[in-house]
């Protein structure tokens, strides 16, 4: 029997002005639909509106969901005292492209240190769309000290070659599927850097397809073993390392 | 069913380093479901029209339509309005072409509009074949919307439904009855039931991958999850591009001109 998929980069709640509808409803209808074991849930909310806000509401409705979503918190370093009671929190995440502020940001580099000082070594979600964001997190996490491992989200063309040095370089640095979407490109992330790098992450419902996302990865020419060390192994050991928040 | 990709790419990519090679992008293509495809030089688009053109009428003139029919787009930009003449006249009489591809522009991204682009326009549209017009934003496809109430009577196909802007892009191109969307695009898994709901069916849309910068695959997941009757399905996949392209099994599609909205009598 297949090993149980996980996606670690799941988002529910609508996207301004509008987009899907609210709750998790529809994250887990379609998780089931599509033959995800679980996922770690993330809230629009806690994107666009209020980071402990979106939290609050993300570890609530992952504790009524019988197992199947873990609780993913946003950290905001645009919040003068961000809060960093994590409420459960099996994954942190940061959106600086779609939340608008720069890596390069003494505020970041604040709140990495902050988090660290607590003893947090969950893994760290981040958001790289951006040429550059890479290598600036790259800064942040030497001089914040932190230590658990992090998972690049939105990785594309224009910043793939980035995504890969950066990678590179810091063996703790892993890269989500959600924005790999070409051909060739997750074999080219396994060839240079090697299937334990690479975490499957959907981006759905609020963003992507989840039918899209594992699509791509069945028709990456992966063999059997790798796709499965993707959709659901290497997920596993990013989240035993960390242990809840 | 045979499905049509009507927008695939054609050039290398660091992922997909020999998309240039017509033993490699027909079979990947093949196994993925698509019978015909048509492809746009990444190099016209980019760089080079005129090479860009030569080269993909070359590749393709020499595949014999083993494992997927290959049709291209002629890439044209108004900058080479000379050059874009001659390769109208020596590429558009032929079957191997089923179009004129316009992208934004490549150093500035400034969207294709019809007040620039006017005298390319007025060039193609004598050849009586669709227009493709690339739509990465709602911008983009507003000044699609416009290209397409100017030149009444062309098929204009927009490609990428205004990227992550879908929603208000689809607005914008719901009611141009000469105006066409490819699925391409955002994944977003809200985008095409909202495009059908806001067009009112799946006359409009076609199927078109935007490969190698998306595998075609993503696209296909996002048709299969359609709660749709599969006649509508196939529209999409195949049975639209049939009637836009004209191959004459799904009815050609012939767009009059609009009549004047001059009052009569005056």
């Amino acid at each position: 029997m297949a090993e149980p998929i996980l996606d670690v980069f799941a988002l529910f709640g609508p996207i301004p002005p509008a987009g899907a509808a609210p709750g998790t409803d529809r994250l887990r209808a379609t998780l089931t639909r599509n033959g995800v074991a679980g996922a770690i849930a993330f809230s629009t909310r806690g994107i666009y509106h209020s980071a402990s806000a979106g939290n609050r509401e993300t570890a609530k409705l992952c504790q009524e969901s019988g197992g199947m979503l873990l609780p993913g918190a946003i950290l905001d370093p645009r919040v003068a005292r961000p809060d960093t009671s994590h409420q459960g929190a099996r994954m942190l995440a940061l959106f600086p492209a779609t939340q608008g502020w720069p890596v390069g940001w003494l505020p970041l580099t604040q709140l990495l240190k902050r988090v660290a000082g607590e003893g947090v070594a969950a893994p760290l979600m981040f958001e790289t769309t951006r040429p550059g964001d890479a290598s600036a997190l790259h800064d942040a996490l030497e001089k914040s000290g932190y230590a658990g491992p992090v998972v690049l989200i939105g990785v594309d063309d224009p910043t793939l070659s980035e995504a890969l040095a950066v990678a590179s370089s810091d063996p703790k640095v892993h890269l989500a599927t959600d924005g790999l979407s070409g051909i060739g490109q997750l074999a080219q992330v396994v060839e240079l850097l090697g299937a334990e790098r690479l975490v499957f992450g959907s981006g759905a419902v609020s963003r992507n397809a989840l039918s899209a996302a594992l699509a791509v990865v069945r028709a990456s020419g992966l063999d059997s073993a790798t796709q499965a060390q993707i959709l659901s192994q290497n997920a596993r050991r990013l989240l035993a390392s960390g242990g809840a928040l | 069913m045979s499905i049509i990709d009507i927008h695939c790419g054609w050039g290398p990519t660091p992922s997909a380093p020999t998309w240039n090679d017509v033993k490699v992008v027909a079979p990947a293509l093949k196994t993925r479901g698509i019978t015909q495809a048509f492809l746009a030089s990444a190099l016209a688009r980019r760089y080079d029209p005129v090479a860009g053109n030569d080269s993909l009428a070359q590749a393709v003139g020499q595949h014999d339509g083993t494992d997927c029919d290959l049709k291209s787009w002629l890439v044209c930009h108004v900058a080479q309005l000379e050059e874009a003449s001659t390769q109208l006249r020596r590429y558009l009489y032929t079957d191997a072409f089923v179009g004129m591809a316009v992208y934004p522009d490549p150093m500035s991204g400034t969207v294709v509009n019809y007040t620039d682009w006017q005298e390319l326009f007025t060039l193609f549209r004598r050849y009586g074949k669709p227009l493709l017009i690339e739509t990465p934003s709602a911008h983009a496809m507003a000044e699609a919307v416009s290209i397409a109430a100017h030149l009444q009577g062309v098929k204009v196909i927009t490609s990428g439904m205004g990227g992550e802007e879908w929603q208000v892009a689809i607005e914008l191109a719901a009611k141009p009855v000469n105006l066409f969307l490819d699925i391409s695009g955002s994944l977003s898994p809200e985008k095409i039931p909202f495009a059908i709901k806001t067009i009112g069916g799946v006359r409009k849309l076609l199927f078109g991958s935007g490969a190698p910068g998306t595998d075609p695959m993503a696209i296909l997941a996002l048709v299969d999850e359609l709660d749709i009757h599969p006649d509508d399905r196939a529209r999409i996949l195949g049975g639209n591009a049939r009637r836009i392209f004209g191959d004459g099994t799904e009815g050609d599609e012939t767009i009059a001109p609009t009549a004047s909205l001059t009052p009569m009598g005056r």
